[in-house]
């Protein structure tokens, strides 16, 4: 079972990463889909090795990084926290084809901005800094497209749409 | 000046040396300039030949640097090992030399003395200056390589010092009472072997490189008796390398964070920095850690990096971090007698050197202390390359500890004086008889111990 995506709200859509306090009263899509694949692992929910290395790596892999805890919890902000007033943005939502752009960002704030100000830009994949694949972290896939095919529970991305859900 | 060997009267000379590397030439040097009288045996060609070398120093290896690591830097030809020399030269310190029955002090004058020889310096063996609290900056001296395959007229013009090709010293022939060596076994190219008596008052000092000169004692034996200089079974154990971990961090600093500037009278450097003595005791005072800062720019593809020069501000910039390291001397790690033989029929060689984990320990708890230093100070963050530095190191190109110095014959081979135990008439030069090696690279330190070796043969010293 994988979590269903969760709209947190249209004007401000706020994430944590790995349960990451990042105010009150924030919902923690990602670390709640963290602590499943940990019932899952516990067999709560069925699973072997596979399920154990994809919860490792849903995690966050260790980047080498000796940070402080502010920097860290900075970090996650960029990854997840994104406002906006005319965007519905979900996490673990990762959108297929219809690019126009695909660009390296410092943040999921500057991609749905970005989305936001072009009046090309339907929906929007962004690729957290967690993401495995080094080439892929932090990009924005600006889309012209509505309707595209969804993955969803897809772990390190983020997508938003200017039409709904 | 060279010599053939045929009809050659040994008894002209004092001293044999067997090799004709930057040890012998150093050793030579101070033989020379007080008026001795030395023979220099090359065992190769006067010129470089791949199959003749790969011939002879063909071995085995097994642990972090395998069989066809070890002859890469044990080069048969005439200048030995120079041909293989990369140029970077840096003094052994105070603190790498805690477990030698020597110091600094004893050094000091002949490092001066092999910079001369090297072409470099002298401030340069002598130059440090304050880093971050923690750190001080050492860098590497570099420059034009002294090569002396190039400039043979180096070792062949040397007045009372001759020099004969293609003639390997295979083993020395100890007096019956164990107390000095009557003899030498010489394997001249194309011709065989043959015995050489020493006259009273005749020395033989092995140069032949980290891994010839316990292959040429291992091989002194008439197979029943301990090989010389093996009485208690040392020859060939506390193999050491210098541990290097290419890229194993990264480096992001505010733009007020920058070296020093090496004075003009450095000459060219590497820049690098080591724990101060505060330091070195939290890395537990057995593993000397260098860490060379290259600058580069910052890793566009790591948003981690991106992240934290904009935390650190205006003009943050980047170093990619190189370490290298001490491995501790274990008799272990070792080279022995092993199956087949080279065409001077010398057994070849079994290197099994594993670094220890004390060793990569070091390195990170290194990189963690330059973190927070640069944390207290709010001037940077520090990447640790695991994989890079657990699973990548590689070896620095120096064959030490195989003949190791020390006061305690049960763990070591030869004394202060670089005197094999025992023996009245040999000796030992090259970085084969470091007893630790630190970090520094062993050229500059093997010359400078050769050449006081020099001096205390001719007694100078």
């Amino acid at each position: 079972m994988s979590d269903s995506p969760r709209v947190i709200s249209r004007r401000s859509a706020l994430f944590a990463l790995g349960g990451a306090v990042v105010g009150g009263g924030i919902a923690t899509a990602v670390g709640l889909s963290f602590r499943s694949e940990i019932k899952r692992l516990l067999g709560l929910g069925g699973g072997g090795a596979e399920t154990l290395l994809s919860a490792v790596k849903s995690a966050g892999a260790d980047d080498g990084w000796l940070l402080t805890e502010e920097d860290r919890a900075e970090l996650a902000r960029r990854d997840s926290d994104a406002q906006s007033d005319v965007m519905e943005v979900r996490a673990h939502v990762e959108l297929h084809g219809g690019d126009y752009s695909s660009r390296r960002m410092r943040s999921l704030q500057e991609c749905v901005s970005t989305c936001e100000a072009e009046a090309r830009c339907q929906t929007f994949t962004f690729s957290q800094s967690t993401h495995p694949d080094e080439g892929k972290r932090q990009m924005c896939w600006l889309k012209e497209e509505t309707g595209l095919p969804a993955v969803t529970d897809a772990a390190h991305y983020v997508s938003g749409t200017k039409a709904g859900w | 000046m060279r010599v053939d060997i045929d009809g050659l009267t040994f008894d002209r000379y004092e001293f044999l040396i067997a090799g004709s590397g930057l040890a012998a030439y150093a050793l030579a040097r101070r033989l020379s300039a007080a008026g001795r009288r030395a023979l220099i045996l090359e065992s190769g060609p006067s010129e470089f030949d791949a199959d003749l070398h790969a011939r002879f120093t063909g071995m085995y290896g097994r642990g972090h640097f395998d069989g066809s690591y070890w002859p890469t830097h044990w080069i048969r030809a005439l200048g030995g090992s120079s041909a293989a020399w990369a140029g970077w030269v840096v003094p052994l310190s105070e603190r790498n030399l805690r477990d030698w029955p020597i110091g600094r002090t004893d050094l000091d004058p002949y490092l001066d003395y092999a910079m001369e020889l090297l072409r470099r310096p002298r401030a340069a063996a002598h130059y440090t200056a304050p880093f971050i609290d923690g750190f001080t900056f050492r860098p590497v001296s570099i420059g034009a390589v002294l090569n002396l395959a190039f400039e043979p007229e180096l070792l062949e013009g040397m007045p009372g010092v001759d020099i004969a090709v293609g003639t390997t010293v295979c083993a020395v022939r100890p007096a019956a009472d164990r107390r000095s060596i009557i003899g030498v076994s010489l394997y001249v190219t194309g011709q065989g072997v043959r015995d050489v008596a020493l006259q009273p008052g005749q020395s033989v000092i092995l140069a032949a490189g980290g891994m010839g000169n316990p292959q040429i004692l291992l091989n002194s034996t008439d197979g029943e008796s301990a090989a010389v200089g093996n009485e208690t079974d040392q020859v060939g154990r506390y193999l050491m390398e210098h541990p290097t971990y290419h890229n194993c961090g990264r480096l992001v600093a505010s733009a007020d964070l920058r070296l020093p500037a090496t004075p003009a009278s450095f000459g060219d450097g590497i820049e690098a920095i080591e724990p101060d003595e505060a330091g070195y005791a939290a890395l537990g005072g057995r593993h000397d850690v260098s860490l060379e800062l290259s600058p580069s720019a910052i890793s566009e593809s790591d948003p981690v990096e991106t992240f934290v020069a904009e935390r650190l501000g205006e003009g943050a910039h980047a170093f990619a971090v190189t370490a290298k390291s001490d491995m501790l001397p274990d008799p272990e790690n070792r080279v022995r007698i092993a199956e087949g033989r080279d065409p001077a029929g010398m057994p070849r060689l079994r290197a099994m050197c594993h670094v220890d984990a004390g060793a990569f320990r070091a390195v990170d708890r290194c990189l963690e202390l330059l973190n927070d230093s640069l944390l207290a100070s709010g001037r940077g963050r520090v990447r640790v390359l695991n994989r890079a530095l657990v699973r990548e190191v590689e070896g620095g190109g120096h064959t030490m500890g195989t003949t190791r110095m020390g006061t305690d014959p049960r763990t070591s081979v030869v004394d202060a004086d670089c005197r094999v135990h025992g023996y009245r008439n040999l000796f030992v030069a090259g970085s084969s008889v470091f007893t630790t090696g630190g970090y520094a690279n062993p050229t500059l330190n093997l010359m400078a111990l050769a050449a006081r070796l020099g001096d205390h043969l001719s007694g100078q010293a």
